[in-house]
């Protein structure tokens, strides 16, 4: 093979070697990153439960929060309080949080549920910056 | 070529590096290509050129100096890190196919791998340093980048090749 810049065979397997590693790798953080989600409970500032939300998973977590009980309840890729024995029920108001960002909070309890993604980031469309 | 003769081509050559390395900061190609990072690989032409006409050992100490006096000048030591990782994969890789150049691979060709495993030691590095795997996620265009920087250094190198061939430099 003899063109004007003298390229071998093996260059376009090089070229070609390149570009697959890029679009596998591209592809699997495509998918990495609108796929998988998880859901946090935050308690005091500190997170206690960290639940790998797919949409046949269903599951019910109580736990000892502040001043009473709270129960919250996962179904799919959504989550919400349930039977909260605080007195203003606002969290349970809040009703299912289901995309990255959401965030459902019992403050007598001081507990914070959210959906974030792998990394646990939960902002909207950047990713992470980079200074 | 006599040693003394040799270690001063080193020392000019890795002024030529740095100078070189320092230079194309100034092209902001970043605005181009938004990418963290991205940058011609006009330093990597100066490591070609040692290996094709000196040796590995003399490259590696080329490109080892270059780094260090580049984090110094302006860099941190982050950027020391990041260079180095880089350098030394763009060094290596570069190292091995020219032995097949000629028969399977041009010098277009190895520049663009040397190009993108450099790449691959930069977001090495940055997901040692910055603790996180998403890192990667700026890989697939820093690898397409690679090309086209490959071409660009493979050209050069392709031009100066043919010309040392005239010359008694080395």
């Amino acid at each position: 093979m003899k063109n004007k810049l003298g390229l071998r065979p093996g260059d376009f397997l090089l070229f070609a070697l390149i570009l697959l590693g890029a679009c596998a790798i591209w592809i699997r953080f495509a998918m990495l990153q609108t796929d998988q989600v998880y859901g946090e409970i935050w308690q005091d500032g500190e997170c206690v439960q960290r639940i790998e939300l797919a949409d046949s998973y269903r599951n019910t977590f109580t736990l000892d929060g502040d001043s009473t009980e709270y129960t919250i309840e996962v179904d799919g890729k959504r989550m919400r309080f349930v039977d909260s024995q605080c007195p203003d029920h606002t969290c349970e108001r809040t009703g299912w949080i289901s995309r990255v960002g959401d965030t459902a909070v019992c403050l007598p309890n001081r507990v914070l549920i959210k959906i974030v993604r792998a990394d646990g980031s939960s902002d909207g469309e950047v990713d992470a910056t980079v200074r | 070529m006599s040693k003394s003769k040799r270690i001063a081509l080193c020392g000019v050559l890795t002024a030529l590096a740095l100078a070189l390395s320092l230079a194309e900061r100034m092209i902001p190609l970043e605005l181009l290509v938004p990418i963290p990072g991205i940058k011609l690989g006009l330093a990597n032409v100066v490591t070609m050129f040692a290996l094709l006409f000196l040796s590995a050992r003399e490259a590696f100490g080329i490109l080892f100096c270059r780094v260090t006096l580049a984090a110094l000048f302006a860099g941190s030591i982050t950027a020391f890190a990041f260079s180095l990782l880089g350098g030394l994969l763009a060094l290596m890789t570069t190292w091995l196919l020219l032995h097949r150049r000629g028969s399977w691979f041009s010098l277009y060709g190895i520049s663009a791998a040397s190009a993108a495993m450099h790449n691959v030691g930069q977001v090495l590095a940055g997901i040692v340093i910055m603790q996180s795997v998403n890192v990667i996620a700026y890989l697939p265009l820093l690898l397409v980048s690679a090309i086209p920087m490959g071409f660009l250094t493979g050209g050069i190198i392709t031009v100066l090749d043919k010309h040392m061939k005239h010359m008694r430099l080395v």
